[in-house]
């Protein structure tokens, strides 16, 4: 699993790419912790490039989002592929995330 | 772990749960809310808690809000019963059975919705105000906001068998507690932090000596089950607490009660009151 | 064509790309769909992450054997491990007390292999545990 950063106008685009599973999860855990500790909490996970997610990956996207929020802040989801999709709607975060198309519509979703 | 930044301002959300006219309870916690200077910075509603949850967002004061109730929900909602949904369900291919069925007809309800929202639309809510349907075919949960309330509000509370299915915005919607019952997850997904849910389990019926009766008994059973684990879920996965108001009646309240209007919204403002102060902390205001 | 595939590696958590990469590859000779294979792994990921973090714990990381069969009407999946056999009543009473993100990664595990495939076996013996998970090719037609 890798993780690209870039930043828009404040808001964290983090893209992700190859598996995020038991193995992965506690790298990309770690990298957000990190992240939200240095006063980033508006982040958008580009998710676009992830192949497989399991539920250890869920435990990462839950954290983030609690996180996150109770700095004020709010994780969000760019462009699931459908596997991702899937897992996501099964484990009914759905309703809970917002979740874009694309990054670009994530991030820009933060100025309103 | 970090921190929570003191310096942002926590949004409440206050979600009206399915309900009927117990939902009017939601009245009690705006006045309660109000009087301790917490604003309401989002309404979430399903099913009956739609209703007041448009009003609240238009900013209703409590006693208009009171009155329009009783003109609007009565028992004679439910009194005439669909001549043709009986023909269809007799003789389905005959009287052309479709999905557009309901026991009870439904022309009173709109002709009152009509009266109490009028044209009135999403947009001329002062707070962003969020709807719960259920879409028909995909068995989706429908988040409406935007639009002419009434439309929502109908579609919200097409109790199934009883009312039609209502079509908007291009989907048949249904019921919002079929899918959700107590919607927090909207207001978590909105970004509220502190979330005042105001949930009701759905009373069961005394007798069934009717087809309507039999219905509410079936879906109520359901919705029952759906709320307990729905919440659970979404108290859960929420980053701070959501703090369930729940009034105590001290006699059953039926759904077209609305003889007990005035009682069930100062059980509601009761029920509030007694959460205020822990409101108020988690808000760092007190 | 070859009907089955076997593939055994040391319980680890680097085990598990190589296990899904390995039921994709072969799925993908059968030519089996990207969510239909999508499905397998997810099972087979979370059955193999159960037995990694709990079959093997106190205990120096044994085997997992994986097979894989393809039949024309379904594929079988099996998985077989040789630590502590899991225990159904332990996981029916999870610790309320625990934060949620702790109990997601188990308690949506079983919960995904439930809803991906359409037979889910579990028998353990006195040599080992064996997980047998089948998912048909054809769903059956709707009542």
């Amino acid at each position: 699993m890798e993780i690209t950063e870039k930043d828009v106008d404040g808001v964290a685009i983090l893209s992700f790419s190859g598996s995020l599973d038991a193995l992965t999860s506690p790298e990309a855990t770690d990298y957000l912790e990190a992240c939200i500790s240095n006063g980033k909490n508006q982040i958008v996970a580009d998710l676009a490039a992830v192949d497989f997610i399991s539920s250890a990956g869920l435990r990462v996207v839950l954290t983030a989002m609690k996180q996150t929020r109770l700095a004020g802040g709010d994780f969000r989801l760019a462009a699931l592929p459908d596997g991702v999709h899937k897992v996501i709607a099964m484990a009914g975060f759905t309703s809970i995330l917002k979740i874009y198309d694309d990054a670009e519509s994530a991030s820009s979703s933060f100025r309103k | 772990m970090p921190t929570s930044n003191p310096e942002h301002k926590r949004r409440v959300a206050l979600v009206i749960g399915a309900g009927s006219i117990k939902c009017a309870a939601a009245l009690g916690l705006q006045k309660s809310l109000y009087q301790a200077g917490i604003s309401i910075d989002m309404v979430v509603g399903c099913s009956g808690g739609s209703l007041y949850a448009a009003l609240i967002a238009l900013g209703t004061e409590t006693e208009e809000a009171e009155r329009l109730t009783h003109a609007l929900w009565t028992r004679e909602l439910t009194k005439k019963r669909s001549i043709s949904a009986l023909l269809k369900t007799v003789a389905p291919r005959i009287f052309g059975f479709d999905e557009n069925f309901g026991l009870i007809d439904d022309s009173l309800i709109l002709s009152r919705l009509k009266a109490a929202y009028g044209e009135q639309t999403f947009t001329e809510a002062r707070i962003p105000l969020y709807i719960v349907a259920t879409d028909f075919e995909t068995g989706e949960k429908v988040i409406l906001e935007k639009g002419r309330l009434r439309d929502a509000i109908r579609a919200s509370i097409a109790i199934p068998f009883i009312f039609k299915p209502w079509r908007f915005q291009d989907r048949l919607l249904m019921d919002g507690f079929m899918s959700d019952p107590l919607p927090v997850d909207v207001a978590i997904k909105e970004g509220a932090d502190l979330i005042i849910a105001l949930g009701f389990d759905s009373p069961y019926q005394t007798r069934i000596d009717s087809s309507p009766r039999f219905a509410f008994q079936v879906t109520t059973i359901m919705a029952n089950h759906l709320l307990t684990s729905n919440f659970a879920f979404h108290n859960l996965a929420h980053h701070t607490e959501v703090i369930p108001v729940v009034p105590e009646f001290d006699r059953r309240i039926r759904a077209f009660d609305s003889d007990e209007l005035h009682y069930i919204i100062e059980q509601g403002e009761k029920a509030m009151n007694e959460q205020i102060p822990y409101v108020q902390r988690l808000l760092g205001t007190q | 064509m070859v009907n089955s595939y076997k593939m055994t590696r040391a319980a680890e958590l680097e085990a598990l790309p190589i296990f899904r990469d390995f039921l994709d590859s072969v799925c993908k000779e059968h030519g089996i769909g990207s969510e239909f294979r999508y499905d397998l792994k997810l099972a087979m990921d979370e059955a193999c992450t159960n037995i990694i973090t709990h079959g093997y714990a106190g205990m120096n990381p044994g085997s997992i054997m994986m097979e894989v069969q393809f039949q024309p009407s379904h594929i079988r999946l099996s998985i077989t491990d040789f630590g502590l056999a899991f225990e159904p009543v332990e996981t029916a009473a999870p610790d309320v007390n625990a934060l949620l993100e702790d109990r997601v990664a188990s308690g949506f595990g079983l919960y995904f292999i439930y809803q991906t495939m359409d037979e889910v076996e579990y028998r353990t013996t006195v040599d080992c545990n064996m997980l047998t998970l089948v998912k048909r090719r054809h769903a059956p037609d709707a009542a």
